[in-house]
This record gives C-alpha cells, structure tokens and sequence, in this order.
C-alpha cells in the first residue's frame, strides 16, 4: 500500500488507517479477497463483496448465520469446533495468526481451494474472528501445472531410453541421462562438460557449430550421426534436436541409438525388396478387397484378370471366408491359355489376407502328363495283358499293379508277399521259380517262363524283373513285369508240334531234301538223309558242296540262269540229273521252290528206276509194235503177190477171200500203229516239229493222198479257203495226221451214192479254222458226249461196213491239243457232220518229244 | 526193162521178208541178193557193188544204223542208194539215219509191195 499519504508528524505511530478509518471501510469493500468477520459463536457480522462472488452467497444471505454451516466442508468442522472454545476464552486458537491453506465450500456446493488468514480482535469485551480468504484455485492448478510438467519432463528424461543432453549454445554439455552414459559408455561426470565434437566421430568443432546454427535456424532438427563411443566402437545414432531461445539459447537433444534399427533397417529393406524379386504375384487385399501392397509381378496378373472379368467381385467372397475360417483358400484359374494358382493366405488377428500367385501351367501339364502316362500305363499293361509289381523292401511287400492281379487271378487290392506269390507258382516250377529269384537277389538277369495255376487252370507267364541295388551291392529295391503267355505257348508248341512234323517228313521221306542259298551257286544249308543215300555223300560232305557240284545235266552257267527262273516264277518242276560221289550219274525230278529270305527248298526224286521203266514201256511198246507189225507185213505183201496171179490164176471167191484177208491185216497194221501212236500220246513223248506251211497247199496234198487211200474217187470233195494265206509255223506231218483222219471219216461216213465233203479254211482274228463237213450219217445226240473216247464208236457207225479203231479221233484231239490246237464238231443223225479245228494264227506249240510217224 | 543189171540187196533178218521182197524185184526185172544180218549184209555189199540197199534196222550182230555208218565211210560204197525198211517208227532212228545220210526211211507197214517197187524205180530213176 502506498504510503505517500504519510503525514509523518501527526501521528505515524498510528499510520494512515489509525487516522483515517474511513479509508478500511473502502479497502474492506474493494478488497480482491473475502473478508468475512464473525462472532465467538460464528456468526457472521459482515461480509464484502469479494466473499459474495467467491462463495456465491449474498450479504444479505449469510449475516446472522453461522459461516461453519455456509462454507466449511464437513472435513474441517471438527477442528473447528475443538478451537473454537478456546478461541472464545482466549482469542487465541491453532489457526490464529497464521495463514493456512484449507477446503471451503461455495454455494452451488462446489468445494475449493483458499488461503485463510484468521485473526482475532475483542469488541465489546468479546472476541470476534475475521477470517481474509484468497481463491487461490486458479494458483493451485498453475503451481501444480507446473510442478506437473517439470516432474513429468524429468522423469521422462530419466527414463528414457534414448539419450537426452541439455547442450549449450555452444555446444558443451550441460546435462546428460543415464541412457546416454549407456549408450556411449561414459559416466555422467565424464561426460559434463564435453563438446559435441568430442563425441561426434564426423564433425569437428566447426562442422559442429554450422549444424547448431541450422538448428537454431530451424528451432528443430533431426538427423543421423555417427558417435564413438568411450570403447572406440562407433555408433550410428538419431539426433533430435531443439532449440530453446528462451533458456540461454541452450538445445535439449535427443540421441537415440539406432545401430540395431540401421541394421535391421537394412535387412528390412532387403527384405522389403523380396515380394519385389518375386516374379510371381505377391498381393495383399484387405476383407473389403482393398489391395494394400501388390508387387511389381502384379500389375501383369491384374491386368489380365481384368481381361478375364474376374474383378474384385469374384474374390471377395473366398477372402471373406478364408479370414472367417482362418484357413488358406486356393483357386485355380485359367487366363488364355495359361494356368494361375492363387492361394489366399489369411493373416492372423487382421482383416487383410496375402495372396501369392503361381504359374501352375507347366505344373500342371506335367501332372496331367503323369496322369496321362499313368492310365497309358495301365491301359498298355491291360491291352498289352502285362503286369507290373513293385518291391517295397521296407514292408517285404510286392505292391502290384491292376493288371498283374488280373494275370494271377488274385483279387485287386490283396496285399501280396513273395511266399504268397509263390503260392501262385506250379509247384512242379516252384523250386525254379524260387532258384531264380534267388540268383536275382545276387544280380543275376531275371528272366523266367513258369507255369502258375489260376482258379484251377494252368497258365504259362513269362516274368522280367529289375531289381535296384546299392553300392554295397544291396537290394534297395525292385520293378518287375509279368506276361501271361499261356496263348503264346500254345502257338508255340503247336508250331514245334508242327515243325517236328514237317522235320520228321521231310527225315522220314524216300525223296531227297535241300535248303540251298540262292547265292553262292546254290550253296547247300541243309540236306536229308534221303539225299545222303541217292547221291553217296555223307552229310557234312554234301554242307560244304553247292547245287552246281551236284548238277550232272545243266552247266553251272544254265544251272544259275535256271535258277533265275525259279526265283521269277517262284517254283519250277523238272528233270535232271545228278552225278553221285562215285562218279555215276543218276535221273532226277526236282521240284524247286524259291522261298522269301532268299533260300530254295529242293525236293528230289530219284526217278532212275521210273526212267527205267518208261524207258522199258517205251522200249517195249516200241518193239512190241515193231513185233506186231512184221508178221502183218508179210501177211499183206504176201497176199499181195498172191493177188498179183503171178503165182496163179484165182477164182472169184478165193479173190474175195484174200481181199478180206489183206483188208484185216492192214486194219491191224493200222491198229498198232494207231496203238503205238496212243501210248506216245498218252505218255506226253510226242514231239511237235514245227515249219512254216501254207494251208491251202497242205490240205491239198492231204485230200489227195486220202483220196488215194481209200480209193474214193467217186467222192467230190470240195476245198474253200480265202485268197492269200500266210504260212503259218505247223507240224506238217501231225496236221495232214489230224485233217486226213477227218478227211477219211468225212467219206467213209458219207452217203454212199452221194459222197460230197466240204473243207474250209478261214481265218478269224485269233486263229484259224478248218472245217470238215460232210452230209453223212451224222453222229447220234446219245453218242456225241463220247467221240473222242478211246475206242468208241458210235453205234451207227459200227453198222457201218468201215472198219475203225475207235482210236483215230482221241488221237487225233490229243495231237490238236498237244499243239495248241481245238477240236470240236456239229453233228445231227442222217444229216451230217462238220468237224472244226482251229489253229492259232501264231502256230502250233513246239514240243519235244518222239516223233509220231504215221499214216 | 531198164531195171536190168540193176543190183539190189535185201538187208533183213526175216527170211520170210527177203523171200516176197526178192521175188516180187526179181519179177519187175532187178538182181536181187539178201543178207540176214549186218555183217553178211557188208560182205554182200563189198563183193556185188548193188545199186540200192533195202536196209532193217532191227538185227542181230550189226544193225542197220551200224551197218548204214559203214557204208557211208567207205569211199567204195558211199554213193549206194540206201533205203531202210523197217518196222521201227521212232524218231530217233528216224533222224540217225538221215544223219547218217540214208537217202530215204520208209516203214513197212505203209507200204504196199507195189508202193515199194515204184519207190524203188523211183530212187533209181528207171
């Protein structure tokens, strides 16, 4: 209070408010701080403005009532009341004259904080208070603010983790933490007082002053420094700086160890870089399909799921799930023409999964592959009627495959060993079977044939195994196939069955057997006992020696060219003959096939005796004719001279009777001869001469000498034939043989009294004809089937005064057709007959042979 | 008759033969000599020089073939006209004989005695 009022005489004992009370009327109504006065008994007696707005209560409110009741809180009442007895004796109490904080209370009820100063003063001969009340509410809460924030700090900065220095503005030391000295491995006295740059591995003082004046100039800073440490380890650590202008321009720092962090940061960011590195798809979508993180392989996927429509839609269902399950969740999806897997992985205890994607085309064309080659594989083994089994040493078990139960008759599925294996096994091939399989465990090639039985039935299967060793040589393993062959077999032993056969015919034969090689002169390969014996040599002689050693009739020039010919036309038969060891040369008939492979199968046939006899038949054909035909000779020439009458004038009759006489025996000349020209016809020796003639000129002479033969002058016969005919290559004698037979025939058979034969020779485009035609007798419908038999003769023929063989027309078909030449005829009963041959325009056929000389 | 003088010689072992073939040539006016087998055929031949040779095939000692070979060799006899007679129609005799230069082959069951002596007169141009 100012005391410029002071009147230093009058009174300064006094002071100012002595003199002038007027003066604390003013200062009790203007005070900031509630004055409240009260009685002994607390009532209060007055009360300012100030108490009103503190406590809230009016003047007018409190005066008279006992202020206890209106702003104590019931806390403090009991003290109250303790001294306040004492208080109304003596004036004195423990809160007198002091100046104490306490709790009061307003009006609306709301307790508070005040500073009281009590003190007493006597009226009237009582004692009554007056209390001065500050509101120091407002004060409370800034001091307790402000111890507050300043007990905070500390304790913040002495247990932090990172290190904490108050620096000065030039960059001394003036405070460190305790996780400072941690971090650098000072104490705290060492390091009071340090500069920044003691520290700091990087910059000197200078540098160091540059960097306060940026943090100055930005009031914070932070960044990265290296520190070494008391060791000499250096460290990378984190500066957080401030700057504090109102405190002396000092900075508090934070320096924060971030060694570790740096490396791990390191790793992080390699790490970071991995679902980079990822050529596969890395993304991570959240429940509501938001993608959070997709790598650089993404972008390819997301564009081409776009392209396949599968947008966010198709997705969230099975992201929904696969985080409400917790379980991955796989689809495979198709995008042109390759194959993507998509796992979607939920990340546990958040709401975003991780889908990784994998090119599964190749993986999957691979499995379908195997898949592909596995039923392949069962489908060959079923077609193919193989098995396969596997040994699984572990289990001693065989594990087989469908078709090799199938092959055993065992039920698909049963679990198989070797004992029950063998169980399957023959038991006449079990010791085999058994024998082999323990020579396989030892490495020997396992390839068997066995019989098993099966639902009762025998079958053959043929088994193969592979079976895998170690280095040590110990089984490891095994992969085996089993075949049934029972059909094989059959054919297998029908065909030895067979071949033992035709081995034992051609063993067993009277005919002689070869298998030569078509090169090398027909080398010989293989020959038969037979052979050995026809020829002399022994086998193994007859091995070292070709076809051409043996070949006594062709020369090895014709006897290879002949070969020739066997291999065009495949097979040839023929005769030859074959010179024996000792030099002898023996008739042969080989019949010669040509077999693919480039091998000849030879059958030969000693035909020596065969020979003999046709030579014997021939021989004796030929003499028996020539026997025959001597004494009919003499016969007919004898009677000849008889009929001459040189020997004597003859009657009538005895001319008749000779003439009968010589007619038989010139019909028996005719006879054998005709005989003999059967045999040589018959027997295939009749040999065809050819030489170019002319037709015309040739029939001509026949008519003529037929004519002349049998004396048919009365008989007209007629011959037709084109222009200009070429020569054509015949057997003259054989063609007047078979015209003049027809010639003959035609008149003898011919009306008596009209005797009248047409002969004709015409050309047609492949051959020509020459036809007999006469007006005779004709040959019956009943007889027509049988003219050309030996010995027939139709019966109205027989009537016939003629007298034939029978022999003349099958004689005369057989020489026709020896030459390649047809015969045939017309005929009808009483009309006449036309006979036909036809030649072909190329000629007859040559033939070798002996040659029919005939009438 | 122009056929005097005109030797001929039978060669054949058949008496019977000879016999009907001399007399039938001795009546048309030949000489006629027979001879039953080859040897006695050349002996004849050498000493009475014919003209024609009816020659058999068929005979004992020498046959025909044989005796025709002969004959042909010898400087003497060669250009005698030589015809067989004989029974024997094989080929094979057939061509042996014209090889052997026999001027022709005639079988007798073709022949009548009358066809003989014109075939004759024939060769001998008489």
């Amino acid at each position: 209070m100012p005391t410029s009022a002071l009147n230093k005489k009058e009174g300064s004992a006094r002071g100012l408010l002595g003199r002038r009370p007027d003066v604390c009327l003013d200062i009790f109504r203007s005070s900031r701080d509630a004055v409240i006065l009260a009685d002994g008994q607390g009532r209060v007696l007055d009360w300012n403005k100030a108490a009103e707005k503190i406590f809230g209560y009016k003047k007018t409110e409190v005066l008279g009532k006992k202020f206890h009741n209106l702003i104590m809180p019931g806390k403090h009442k009991a003290d109250y009341f303790k001294g306040m007895e004492e208080f109304r004796k003596t004036g004195k109490g423990k809160f007198i004259g002091k100046v104490y904080e306490v709790v009061a209370l307003r009006k609306s009820g709301e307790k508070f904080i005040v500073e009281l100063a009590l003190s007493a003063f006597k009226m009237d001969g009582e004692w009554h208070s007056m209390g001065i009340v500050r509101d120091i509410t407002e004060r409370i809460k800034r001091e307790k603010e402000g111890l507050f924030e300043k007990e905070k700090y500390e304790q913040i900065i002495r247990n932090a983790v990172d290190g904490f220095w108050l620096v000065s503005a030039a960059g001394f030391l003036l405070d460190v933490n305790d996780a400072y000295c941690k971090i650098s491995g000072y104490s705290r006295k060492e390091l009071m007082g340090m500069h920044i740059s003691d520290l700091d591995i990087e910059d000197g003082p200078a540098a160091i002053k540059k960097q306060i004046k940026e943090i100055k100039k930005h009031g914070h800073l932070r960044f990265e420094k290296r520190h070494k440490r008391k060791d000499g380890r250096v460290i990378d650590v984190e500066i957080s700086a401030t700057h504090l202008p109102a405190d002396k321009g000092r900075f508090y720092t934070f320096i924060r160890n971030i060694t570790e962090i740096k490396e791990f940061r390191e790793k992080l960011k390699n790490a970071a870089k991995f679902p980079e590195e990822n050529p596969d798809p890395v993304i991570r979508v959240k429940k509501d399909g938001e993608i959070i993180y997709s790598n650089r392989a993404s972008a390819r996927i997301f564009s081409q799921l776009k392209k396949e429509n599968k947008g966010k839609a198709y997705w969230l269902k099975t992201i929904k799930d696969s985080l409400k399950d917790g379980e991955i969740k796989t689809k495979d999806i198709e995008i042109g023409d390759r194959i993507y897997s998509f796992k979607i992985v939920p990340v546990k205890r958040t709401d975003y999964v991780n889908v990784y994607c994998r090119d599964i085309t190749e993986e999957r064309k691979t499995e379908e592959l195997f898949l592909q080659t596995k039923e392949d594989l069962r489908r060959a083994q079923a077609v193919g009627n193989i098995g396969s089994w596997r040994l699984g040493l572990e289990s001693g078990r065989l594990l087989w495959s469908d078709e090799n139960y199938s092959i055993f008759g065992v039920p698909k599925g049963t679990p198989m060993t070797y004992g029950k294996f063998l169980e399957i096994v023959h038991p006449e091939d079990r010791e085999f079977v058994n024998r082999e399989w323990q020579e396989a465990l030892k490495g020997k090639p396992y390839n068997i044939e066995h019989r098993i039985v099966k639902k009762d039935k025998v079958r053959w299967v043929r088994e193969r195994a592979e079976l895998e060793f170690d280095d040590r040589g110990r089984l490891t393993g095994g992969f085996g196939t089993t075949q049934d062959i029972t059909e094989e077999k059959k054919i297998e032993e029908e065909r030895l069955a067979q071949k033992a056969r035709y081995e034992a015919i051609i063993r067993t034969s009277i005919d002689g057997f070869w298998i030569a090689d078509v090169e090398r002169d027909g080398f010989l390969l293989d020959v038969n006992d037979a052979y050995c014996k026809m020829s002399g040599y022994s086998r193994e002689e007859l091995l070292r020696m070709k076809i051409v050693d043996l070949e006594a009739r062709e020369t090895p020039e014709e006897a290879r060219r002949h070969f020739k010919k066997i291999i065009v036309q495949g097979s040839d038969r023929f005769e030859s003959q074959h010179k024996r060891k000792d030099g002898s040369v023996f008739d042969v008939e080989i019949s010669a096939s040509y077999l693919e492979g480039g091998e000849f199968s030879v059958i030969i046939r000693d035909v020596t005796e065969r020979k003999e006899l046709d030579r014997s038949r021939r021989e004796f054909v030929s003499i028996a004719s020539h026997q025959l035909q001597t004494p009919l000779t003499i016969i007919r020439w004898y009677i000849e001279r008889l009929q001459d009458e040189k020997l004597g004038k003859l009657t009538n009759e005895q001319k008749e009777y000779l003439a009968e006489v010589r007619q038989s025996a010139t019909d028996m000349t005719k006879l054998v001869s005709d005989l003999l020209n059967v045999s040589r016809v018959e027997n295939g020796r009749l040999k065809i001469e050819l030489e170019p003639a002319n037709f015309k000129d040739l029939i001509k002479e026949i008519v003529e000498h037929q004519k002349k033969r049998v004396k048919a002058d009365k008989c007209k016969i007629n011959i037709e034939a084109p222009g200009s005919l070429p020569d054509v290559p015949v057997d003259k004698s054989l063609l007047s043989q078979a015209i003049g037979n027809l010639i003959i025939n035609a008149i003898n058979y011919s009306k008596p009294d009209d005797c009248r034969v047409g002969v004709k020779i015409r050309k047609k485009s492949q051959k020509y004809i020459i036809s007999v035609q006469d007006n005779g007798i004709g040959i019956p419908k009943t007889s027509q089937n049988r003219i050309f038999e030996k010995f027939f003769r139709a019966y109205n023929a027989q009537r016939k005064k003629t007298r034939g063989t029978g022999l003349g027309l099958f004689i005369t078909k057989k020489i026709l057709e020896a030459a390649g030449c047809d015969i045939w005829f017309e005929s009808e009963e009483n009309r006449g007959t036309t006979f036909y041959v036809s030649i072909p325009l190329k000629g007859m056929k040559q033939k070798k042979g002996e040659k029919q000389i005939g009438t | 008759m122009k056929a005097r003088n005109k030797k001929i010689i039978i060669v054949d072992d058949d008496l019977s033969v000879q016999k009907i073939l001399t007399e039938k040539l001795k009546c048309e006016g030949f000489e006629c000599f027979g001879a039953c087998d080859g040897k006695e055929a050349l002996k004849i031949i050498r000493k009475e020089k014919p003209d024609l040779i009816l020659l058999d095939i068929v005979m004992p000692r020498l046959d025909g073939i044989s005796v025709l070979k002969i004959i042909k060799k010898n400087k003497d006899t060669r250009k005698i006209i030589i015809l067989v007679l004989t029974n024997l129609s094989s080929s094979h005799t057939l061509e042996e004989s014209l090889k052997a230069g026999v001027t022709d082959y005639l079988i007798k069951a073709d022949y009548t005695l009358d066809d003989l002596v014109r075939k004759i007169k024939e060769k001998l141009h008489c």
